[in-house]
């Protein structure tokens, strides 16, 4: 196979789009594409401050170097979630975040759980009904709330994350599945801020996760491969293999899915989140500050009340 | 059937193969999605029409996370 635009060897083939590329234009296009959505969605600007949430993983390293080389202002945040396992994964990955960090003269602002809040997340989840035989509830109320919190301290206009399309597709099936039409209402790749909470972005939305493994591959960085030991089994990863069966016999349906989905939260298919954000505004949780929309104490809080 | 053979690894597993096919069959054959997965051959990536000779070894790079 050849490439599209000079006729050299093919290094990826993203059959969706009719489109293969070599390594020099794939790690142009890329790029290209993710400065494409960013303007569409009107997601950020060169002039304002961001705080990326890194993991160590392929999809927020290959995020963080492609706005780096585009130029953006933006920082990392790693949080230590002291999930140990036989590979001792928190410390490691960390460790990915760190180097990546240290060789590119990036900042990496680091978070420990356990050094913060007294608990790991596999303890919390432990002690806790919520984190009953499923921590990943947990880690993902502590990852916004520290996202959240650490933005605001920091004075960041906006949060990014590096979700990809699989990961969006496979919570858009999830809740198609469920009818939860609430979660379906708030599917956007840009979430402005309000009410207390910082604004949220996704600029890899629209890339299949082969594509940003690809271009970490392509661009050598090195990044952890091994799995949480609590995602092993988990329903995204179930319905992640399913999509790509799919995908393999019929391209191009993980990105209609997603793309026709976004067309009807645009056109108001789906409820939107009720509270205003001046409501919001009133709605403060007495322990920490940020927003709630029970008015009491928050998710997070509630976790560590005795 | 040819004698031809070629490696397919992934992760700490090998698979042993008869050259002559392209990538896609390969994957097929041992019932893993092309779309899931990055092929190495000589540390360069590959795409699935690339027809796989006698000696290659393949390594295969799973790119489906779930955190």
């Amino acid at each position: 196979m050849r490439c599209r635009k000079c006729g050299q060897k093919a290094v990826i083939n993203m059959r969706q789009h009719r489109l293969a590329l070599c390594a020099e234009h794939y790690l142009e296009w890329l790029p290209q594409q993710t400065e494409r959505f960013i303007k569409k969605y009107e997601m950020f600007t060169r002039y304002e401050r961001l705080l990326l949430a890194v993991s160590g993983g392929k999809d927020s390293l290959a995020l963080w170097d492609v706005l780096w080389h585009l130029g953006y202002n933006v920082d990392g945040l790693y949080i230590n979630l002291g999930i140990s396992g036989s590979l001792d994964y928190s410390e490691q990955s960390q460790q990915f975040a760190q180097n990546f960090a240290n060789e590119r003269d990036l900042k990496l602002i680091s978070v420990n759980v356990h050094e913060k809040y007294g608990e790991s997340i596999p303890e919390i989840a432990q002690r806790t009904r919520r984190g009953q035989d499923k921590a990943c509830s947990i880690c993902g109320l502590v990852k916004r709330h520290i996202f959240n919190q650490t933005a605001r301290d920091g004075n960041y206009d906006a949060v990014i994350t590096a979700h990809n399309l699989d990961d969006e597709a496979a919570v858009l099936l999830a809740n198609s599945l469920d009818w939860s039409l609430e979660r379906l209402g708030r599917g956007q790749p840009l979430l402005p801020a309000g009410g207390g909470f910082v604004r949220k972005a996704k600029p890899f939305c629209r890339f299949y996760e082969r594509e940003t493994a690809a271009y970490a591959l392509l661009r050598a960085i090195a990044y952890i491969s091994e799995e949480c030991p609590f995602s092993i089994g988990s329903k995204q990863l179930f319905f992640k293999q399913d999509l790509n069966r799919w995908e393999d016999h019929m391209p191009g349906t993980k990105l209609r899915f997603y793309l026709n989905y976004l067309s009807a939260l645009e056109e108001g298919a789906f409820p939107q989140r009720q509270e205003s954000p001046a409501e919001l505004e009133q709605q403060r949780c007495p322990i920490c500050g940020q927003p709630t929309i029970t008015g009491t104490t928050c998710a997070f809080c509630r976790l560590f009340e005795k | 059937m040819s004698d031809d053979s070629i490696t397919i690894i992934l992760k700490d597993k090998t698979y042993p193969m008869h050259a002559g096919i392209p990538l896609h069959k390969a994957l097929r054959i041992l019932d893993l999605t092309a779309n899931a997965h990055l092929a190495l051959r000589d540390g360069q990536l590959i795409t699935e029409d690339e027809m796989l000779k006698n000696g290659d070894r393949i390594q295969l790079i799973a790119v489906i996370s779930g955190g």
